[in-house]
């Protein structure tokens, strides 16, 4: 049976862990994760390579499952359904942006885009299509909706997979280091349509960065090391514009 | 920041999130479509098309060329189906026909004697009704030796035909009156041809032919006369699957046949052509499963390429919130469309190429080839489903279970199938096509279990072989680019151990069905060498015997020996009478009399199985080997035989096989001397004569006018078209079959394209040249090559053994120059071909290679 709570929180993590076997040995990746993370809060996720962020980033989307605690996404416990069940409630308010953009290579811009707004069952072949091409005008590629992925250069195809993310109007957005493959000045580029979008509607926002300028406009940065949360800011930084920001740093 | 309240989802719809079967459909057509656009779909598609039509030429070309020999078959007999009787044929034969569908005839055979004047002689006379000829061909010439022209009646009533020799015999001319029984006949035409003579020639004299309705009144037959009466039933139409009436009538006939009657077929006739007819079908069997077995291999890797390729897009969709059954059914849809896009090309081209070998061979066949059976398009059309299911389904399945993670974490790889669990599909699948491909159950068995289990063991062996040599070669001796070669072929030992077993599979079969091909061909020229013999002199007395022999030297005739013939009866076996043992006294050679010889020396064409040749030893004979286990005869036996009343004794002293297909005499009892020397033998000789050199056989029939001449070259010659037009069909399989196996091996080498791409492009960052990378990868592909080519030789020999010795009853000699060869050419092969499909990997820059691997 699945367990439906009403909380404040759209994501709360209880005392997650993950452990996997390599060979006979067992190794903790995540211990003992609890958190809350309110609608509509953007939090980043920073830390070294290897210390689990990403592993957390996926359990928290459901992609991955724990090995013990709970873990409830938009009040469904998550830790309670299985592999097809979780698909679903991705498909109904879950997106993502990852670090080497994941587009279909075989699908043009629009396709790629209008491919999870079909998969949410809420429009027909015609409606995507359009919201799709209204999606790739807000991300300022209206020119480029035939073009295949390979066509286009790294920035103008994150931008494809954050109109994908937003399309599909998710509650919330995960991102996997989103500016990771991207030059600087492309990723404050990608960083702002990402914060704008976010701001205009109302996503809550959880993304993993090594990239401290990222991690900064966040409502809150959670420093995981060794797979334990060690620290947990909250920065108001939000509350100034992007060019502010930029001439801070 | 306003807090919002959680619009949480009642429950979790699943039925209406993901995936609708239209949009199902629809993206997956616009997915495929875009990667074949992208060419990224060559392979895969290339193989399949290759696959439907090589199994679709194969199977409805085979079909077409079965039946066309079947037709053959047919003409020689005359019939579909003859029934032959001592005795008149009751009518409900014919009604039974008939209500069949079958139409019928009827024929009736017996020795008579021809009176021309002051001459005369013994004919066999064939006197036939208004149906004959059913099947085959009878043609009649108005000259002696003339070219004939083929008839499609018999002669008419008052009129008689007569095969040139009886015409010598007689000293008669065309249009001349001569007597048989009590009736004259005007001769009214000489036959050139009588497609359905076969028969037993022992007993044959030259052919008179005359209409049955003549019988009567010439008073030929009466009660007690030895005659042969034939039924002979053939189908109305020729282009369709017809086997299915004759079976039922043959069925039907079966449980009614008595005593003095039984039902023909072409190898009791024991025409060397049943045997040959039986070896080509065998081939057309073997490079039907060759040539899927090779598709299949080229499907299976084609899909563990595809499969892998799109574990990235399988993910990225489970992220997006489609189920793992939306996500496989994306790609099975896929695969399907792929199939059906790909068995309708295929079929196409099958269709073209098999009627364009049809048109190469149709002047060979004088009638046209029957279409092929709906039940060979059946097959071509299910040949690429069941492959798909049998090779690609284990791999397209991962597809399914691939994890959303793998989006965040590339390294991680659907769970793959156990591997014998992907084995035995393939090989349920292969074993299950090619038993409804050939019938034939022992052949596919042997083939697809016995090749698999080797393989295994093969396997097994290779890999703790290269992880042998992985510990005990000294690599820093080698330079770095041979050891980065060497270290890429044992660092994974089961993926070098695949494609290894890939290119010996390839070149294994390439050798299979070429030395089969050539052997086949070769024993079917040695069955009828240029210059055999084809006349057969019977009935020479001991006094004619020394005349003969000059008179067959001195027209310039080839000759083979003179073998003694006494007709004689094995009446006991180790003392107790064979016509008291149920389960032997029904068997034909105890019914009649054997044709009994005595030799010194082992006839051409025998071997000993058993004991040993009669050479220094009295009293033996030497029984023919099949003849032996019919009636259960042992070596050491005691064999009581009665001749002309006379009986005596011998011992067995050895087993003798003996090949039926050479066409010379033959015997199943061969005695020492002593035993038969005494009682009075007439003699049999067989020789050649030229087309040109019938002037001096007509002297030849005057001078020794007693002597029976069997004139055999009208068989022989049909033998030998037949034989051209398989042979002929048996060379184009073979190229087919050779082309498959060469786009395999693309296939195959292409499938390691992205690693290799990959690898060249880090190699060429850090400095490497592309002469460097080139010998790489030369050397590593050498290698592959020569260790393939010696698997293959060694796989092809033990193949061949057992095919030659199981199926074909062939002798099988050891290749030993392949041994050599094959290894080398193999390497240098591979290598060549490996640098033209992965010439990628040298002319790519290394930067647009790590953007796109």
């Amino acid at each position: 049976m699945m367990q439906e709570i009403q909380t404040d929180s759209l994501l709360k993590l209880k005392d997650v862990t993950k452990t996997v076997s390599s060979g006979t040995e067992q190794l903790t990746i995540l211990q003992g994760i609890s958190l809350e993370i309110k609608p509509g809060e953007t939090t980043a996720i920073v830390g070294a390579s290897g210390c689990g962020k990403s592993t957390l980033l996926g359990i928290m989307a459901g992609l991955d499952e724990c090995s013990s605690g709970e873990i409830w996404l938009q009040g469904q416990a998550l830790h309670q359904l299985d592999e097809d069940q979780r698909a679903a409630l991705r498909a109904q308010g879950v997106g993502f942006v990852f670090q080497n953009f994941q587009l279909l290579l075989g699908l043009t811009a629009l396709e790629n885009v209008s491919l999870p707004i079909e998969m949410s069952g809420q429009h027909s072949f015609s409606g995507s299509q359009n919201l799709a091409r209204d999606w790739l005008n807000k991300v300022g590629l209206a020119h480029r909706i035939t073009h295949y992925p390979r066509q286009l250069s790294g920035g103008e195809q994150q931008r494809v997979a954050i109109a994908r993310a937003f399309a599909a109007q998710p509650k919330v957005l995960f991102a996997d280091e989103p500016t990771g493959n991207l030059d600087s000045k492309t990723g404050h580029q990608i960083i702002d349509l990402l914060f704008d979008l976010n701001r205009e509607h109302q996503t809550t926002l959880i993304l993993v960065t090594h990239d401290e300028y990222l991690a900064k406009r966040c409502d809150r940065t959670l420093r995981i090391e060794d797979g334990k949360i060690i620290n947990d800011t909250q920065s108001n930084l939000d509350t100034t514009t992007p060019e502010e920001q930029r001439s801070h740093a | 920041m306003p807090k919002k309240a959680i619009n949480s989802p009642a429950t979790i719809d699943q039925a209406n999130t993901g995936l609708k079967s239209t949009k199902l459909l629809r993206l997956s057509m616009s997915l495929l479509w875009r990667e074949v656009r992208a060419g990224q779909m060559s392979v895969i598609i290339l193989a399949l098309i290759l696959a439907v039509t090589a199994a679709s030429v194969i199977s409805v070309f085979s079909n077409r060329l079965d039946s066309g020999m079947l037709n053959k078959t047919t003409e020689l007999l005359g019939a579909d189906v003859r029934v032959r009787s001592n005795q008149i044929i009751p009518d409900t034969f014919y009604q039974q026909a008939k209500s069949f569908g079958l139409k019928t005839t009827t024929t009736l055979e017996f020795p008579s004697v021809v009176i021309f004047g002051e001459e005369m002689s013994l004919a066999a006379v064939k006197a036939v009704d208004a149906g004959y000829p059913l099947k085959g061909t009878v043609s009649v010439s108005q000259h002696a030796f003339g070219a004939g022209t083929k008839v499609i009646a018999g002669p008419n009533t008052g009129e008689v035909w007569l095969e040139s020799r009886l015409l010598a015999l007689l000293n008669a001319q065309i249009g001349d009156q001569i007597e048989v029984g009590r009736s004259t006949f005007i001769i009214s035409g000489l036959i050139t041809q009588e497609s359905d003579r076969g028969g037993n020639f022992y007993s044959l004299s030259p052919r008179l032919m005359m209409n049955l309705d003549d019988i009567k009144a010439a008073g030929l037959v009466q009660l007690g006369s030895r005659v042969t009466w034939r039924l002979l039933a053939a189908v109305n139409l020729t282009d369709v699957d017809n086997s299915a009436i004759i079976n039922n009538f043959k069925q039907w006939l079966e449980p009614k046949i008595e005593a003095h009657q039984n039902i023909e077929s072409l190898s009791d006739n024991n025409l060397a052509l049943a045997g040959s007819l039986d070896k080509a079908r065998s081939y057309l069997s073997l490079a039907a499963i060759l040539a899927i077995l090779l598709s299949g291999i080229a499907i299976a890797m084609a899909a563990r390429d595809y499969a892998q390729h799109h574990f990235d897009t399988s993910a990225l969709l489970r992220t997006l919130g489609a189920s793992r059954s939306q996500v496989l059914k994306l790609f099975l849809i896929q695969l399907c469309l792929l199939a059906l896009v790909t068995s309708i090309i295929g079929l196409i081209l099958g269709t073209l190429i098999q009627s364009f070998l049809v048109d190469i061979l149709s002047a060979l066949f004088v009638n046209e080839l029957p279409a092929a059976s709906w039940h060979a398009w059946a097959m071509a059309c299910a040949t690429a489903p069941f492959i798909l299911i049998g090779f690609a389904l284990p791999h397209l399945l991962r597809l399914g279970r691939v994890s959303p993670l793998r989006i965040l974490r590339r390294e991680l790889e659907p769970m793959s199938w156990n591997a014998w669990a992907v084995y035995c599909l393939a090989i349920s699948s292969v074993f299950v096509l090619s038993y409804w491909f050939t019938q034939n159950l022992k052949m596919s068995a042997l083939l697809v279990l016995g090749g698999f289990l080797i393989l295994s063991l093969l396997m097994l062996a290779l890999r703790f072989l290269l992880g042998l040599l992985a510990k005990v070669i000294p690599q820093q001796r080698f330079n770095v680019y041979f050891r980065f070669a060497w270290q890429h072929m044992v660092r994974d030992t089961q993926s070098t151990a695949t494609q290894i077993l890939a290119f010996s599979i390839i070149l294994m079969v390439m050798v299979v069905i070429n030395t089969v091909r050539s052997d086949l061909l070769a024993d079917w020229q040695q069955s009828l060498p240029e210059g055999a013999p084809n006349f057969f002199a019977m009935n020479i007395q001991s006094y004619e015997v020394e005349p003969y022999q000059q008179a067959l030297e001195s027209a310039g005739f080839k000759r083979k020996p003179l073998f003694p013939m006494i007709a004689g009866r094995l009446t006991e076996i180790n003392g107790s009478r064979v016509q008291d043992n149920d389960e032997i006294n029904q068997d034909p050679a105890l019914q009649r009399d054997l044709a009994l010889t005595w030799s010194d020396a082992l006839p051409e064409g025998n071997k000993v199985l058993q004991g040993n040749w009669l050479s220094t030893t009295t009293q033996q004979v030497s029984v023919e080997a099949r003849i032996a286990s019919r009636l259960n005869i042992q070596l050491d036996d005691t064999l009581t035989f009665e001749v002309a009343g006379e009986r005596f004794q011998v011992g067995v002293s050895s087993i003798r096989f003996v090949d039926w297909g050479t066409l010379s005499p033959n015997f199943y009892m061969i005695f020492s001397k002593d035993v038969l020397e005494s009682l009075p033998a007439a003699y049999l000789t067989s020789f050649h004569v030229d087309k040109e050199q019938h002037k001096q056989l007509t002297q030849l029939i005057r001078q020794f006018p007693t002597i029976t001449l069997l004139d055999m070259s009208m068989v022989f010659v049909q033998i030998q078209k037949l034989l051209e037009q398989v042979s002929m069909a048996v060379e184009y399989l073979l190229i087919l079959v050779l082309l498959s196996g060469l786009l395999v091996l693309m296939a195959t080498l292409h499938s390691s394209l992205d690693e290799r791409l990959q690898q060249g492009a880090v190699l060429r960052t850090l400095g490497a040249s592309r002469l460097q990378l080139r010998l790489s990868q030369w050397c590593e592909f050498a290698l592959l090559g020569f260790v393939a080519g010696v698997i293959a030789i060694m796989g092809a020999e033990a193949i061949c053994y057992v095919l030659y010795n199981k199926l074909f009853d062939l002798e099988y000699q050891v290749q030993w120059i392949l041994w050599l060869v094959l290894p080398i050419i193999s390497a240098v092969f591979i290598m060549l071909l490996a640098s033209i499909t992965t010439r990628k990997v040298t002319r790519q820059s290394p930067v647009s290679v790590l953007r796109e691997v």
